[in-house]
């Protein structure tokens, strides 16, 4: 019912290709986020698949059923804008039932929706009222539990929680977790947000540029990311890359030469004396007296049980390491970086990983 | 600012001091007339010469029992009767029709505008035209359907209405531009989560485009009833009141008492009905309109 197959879906805007060619499947009931920075056509795909956007090349399909030619309303799926969207003439309860109305509900069948969602989402001493006498985050639920009544195959959610502040976005992020638990639909929701889409998704999908840079769940596309934008993109602090050069290659270990220090590294591919970029979450990173990678400290962030190191390599690189010692180096101070547990990821002169594996993916 | 004074507890004489140049103008071109012209309806007052005396309430008296101004009052009411409404629906219908992109759209949005900037003069001579029963627009038609031309300005019951339907075709840009922009308030999200709500064009314009543009609907109304109550160009120039009076206005008569037959107290008088009249529907509309108005 709720499977999503994207074939070679593309869009362009007169000349102006904005998404070349993106295929996809989708699973029922799976929890999919499009992630990528703005303008990478995430939205755009979103609006494709709900129809309200024209779909220029491929095909479009929901529960098995070309929809490229169906309207929006009779896609069977419910959109979560990220302006809310509600009818700002109508109270909670009509704008929840709105849809029902239309569909010819029985009025028996509409109230007992009303009143799951209503319980769901604690919106029953809200019913009667206007949407601009609610909070943010109350109409960001109302507008979920709009999208709830109406038991679509499929979610669709265009960056629901970039209008909140921090806190709440934190606490609906976990709301609409359990909601997919709760109800095992098949959703899709697009964030610019990394830690959105680390924490909720089933599968990540990466768009560059109208691309799909790469597919997968949060934690593969953590630790194997197909190429540095990935790998760029999810992880908070941002890995470090650092310019280097392949050198010492053996069938699978080389070295990474750089700010004259050599890592260790496995790989697949590349060649002696290749140009790679060395990738380096900040939490691999350590200190130690006789660690090889010189740098000097420019800023310190305590954040209680981690601290962030923001130093500068020899060649004017900078680096982030993630410490938990307690001890803690000053601005200014020279210190020498070394290399911890955790994978050394190496990306060729494209910004493709040629990075060696151990093992199946976890 | 002196220290610690919330804006909104400034010296009262600098908002009257910014106020003041509004309060002048509103004075002497809107209070004051209003006044005087209370002050001269309460006389037998001349318009040259000087001969004014007092009568107190005589010519409101003489009002109720003059035949001829009941006959403006309905006439009036009827004019207004007939193109408020019309006005409205129609405007708002073009708007709905011409708003939003496309070239064609961007063409007839100007077309429908530009009759709002013919003067009376002009409009009154086309329609004259076109309705004439010796060489007007329409007298092929009759021709072909093998009916004699209709007179319409000299018809006792097609007059009115005639006028009704000039003064459409001249006053309808307006409100739709205003209502044009009324409609490109209306968030398009609002629109695409009704597509997905699988909302009837109908219910759309229902339940979403109409109670958007609410405002501006009471609003042109409004204006409309302000703007049609006066009701005298058109009158004048395509029947002159015609046929049998039928098509006689307040201001019509307003003016003609007071420039014509230069009986300026009693003109005021009428002129005071005819404000009162304005006044009383207008906020009649406001109260409505304000009722659905939760806080």
């Amino acid at each position: 019912m709720g499977r999503v197959s994207l074939r070679d879906v593309s869009k362009s805007y007169g000349s102006a290709m904005v998404i070349p060619g993106v295929s996809l499947e989708i699973l029922e009931g799976e929890f999919v986020v499009f992630v990528g920075p703005s303008g990478c056509g995430k939205s755009t795909l979103l609006r494709m698949i709900a129809g309200l956007e024209d779909i220029t090349g491929g095909e479009v399909q929901i529960g098995g059923r070309p929809v490229n030619d169906v309207a929006a309303r009779d896609r069977g799926v419910a959109m979560v804008f990220q302006n809310y969207a509600l009818y700002p003439h109508m109270s909670v309860r009509e704008n929840m039932v709105f849809g029902l109305q239309n569909l010819g509900t029985a009025k028996a069948e509409i109230a007992a929706r009303l009143d799951r969602a209503a319980q769901i989402l604690q919106l029953e001493p809200y019913l009667d009222r206007k949407p601009r006498a609610l909070s943010g985050g109350q109409r960001q639920r109302v507008a979920i539990g709009r999208a709830i009544v109406r038991e679509p195959q499929v979610f669709l959610f265009d960056e629901p929680l970039s209008n909140l502040d921090a806190a709440l976005r934190v606490q609906m992020r976990t709301e609409i977790a359990k909601l997919h638990h709760r109800l095992g639909a098949t959703m899709i929701y697009v964030t610019h947000d990394q830690t959105e889409a680390m924490t909720m998704a089933d599968r990540i999908v990466v768009l560059r540029a109208g691309r799909i840079e790469q597919v997968g769940t949060p934690i593969e596309l953590y630790e194997r990311p197909a190429n540095s934008f990935v790998a760029g993109f999810l992880g908070a602090p941002k890995i470090n890359l650092i310019p280097g050069v392949l050198t010492a290659m053996q069938s699978r270990t080389a070295t990474v030469e750089l700010a004259g220090a050599r890592v260790p590294v496995q790989v697949i591919g590349g060649t002696e004396g290749a140009a790679v970029t060395l990738g380096l979450r900040p939490d691999v990173l350590t200190l130690h007296p006789d660690g090889p990678i010189p740098a000097i400290v420019d800023v310190v962030e305590e954040l209680g049980n981690v601290k962030l190191i923001y130093a500068t390599l020899p060649g004017g690189h900078p680096v982030v390491a993630e410490l938990r010692s307690p001890q803690l180096p000053k601005v200014g101070d020279t210190i020498r970086l070394a290399l911890g547990e955790g994978q050394r990821h190496v990306f060729d002169a494209d910004g493709q990983a040629i990075t060696l594996h151990d093992g199946p993916a976890t | 600012m002196s220290g610690g004074g919330s804006p909104g507890r400034r010296a009262p004489g600098t908002a009257f001091l910014f106020l003041a140049p509004f309060f002048a103008i509103y004075a002497v071109f809107l209070v004051y007339p209003l006044f005087k012209g209370f002050w001269i309806s309460l006389h037998d007052w001349e318009l040259a010469g000087g001969y004014r005396e007092y009568i107190g309430f005589l010519n409101y008296q003489d009002l109720w029992t003059d035949k001829l101004f009941w006959r403006t009052i309905r006439n009036t009411l009827l004019f207004v009767a007939m193109t408020v409404p019309t006005m409205t629906l129609l405007a708002l219908m073009l708007a709905l029709a011409v708003h939003g992109t496309g070239r064609l759209k961007a063409i007839l949005r100007s077309v429908f505008f530009m009759s709002s900037v013919f003067s009376v003069t002009v409009v009154t001579l086309v329609w004259s035209m076109v309705l004439s029963a010796d060489q007007g627009l329409l007298v092929p038609l009759w021709n072909a359907l093998g009916i004699k031309p209709v007179n319409f300005l000299a018809h006792p019951l097609l007059a009115m209405p005639s006028i009704a339907l000039a003064t459409l075709w001249w006053g309808v840009g307006l409100p739709m531009a205003l209502f044009l922009a009324a409609l490109g308030q209306v968030p398009q999200e609002l629109y695409e989560a009704a597509e997905l709500d699988h909302a009837s064009r109908w219910s759309v314009l229902r339940r979403i485009t109409l109670p958007s543009i609410r405002h501006t609907l009471l609003l042109v109304v409004v204006l409309q009833i302000i703007g049609q109550f006066q009701i005298f160009g058109q009158a004048q120039l395509m029947t002159q009141g015609g046929p049998a009076n039928r098509t006689r206005t307040l201001v019509q008569y307003i003016y003609d008492t007071g420039f014509r037959d230069w009986q300026v107290g009693y003109a005021s008088a009428m002129a005071m009905a005819l404000f009162l009249l304005m006044f009383g529907f207008s906020m009649l509309q406001l109260w409505l309109g304000r009722k659905g108005d939760d806080a």
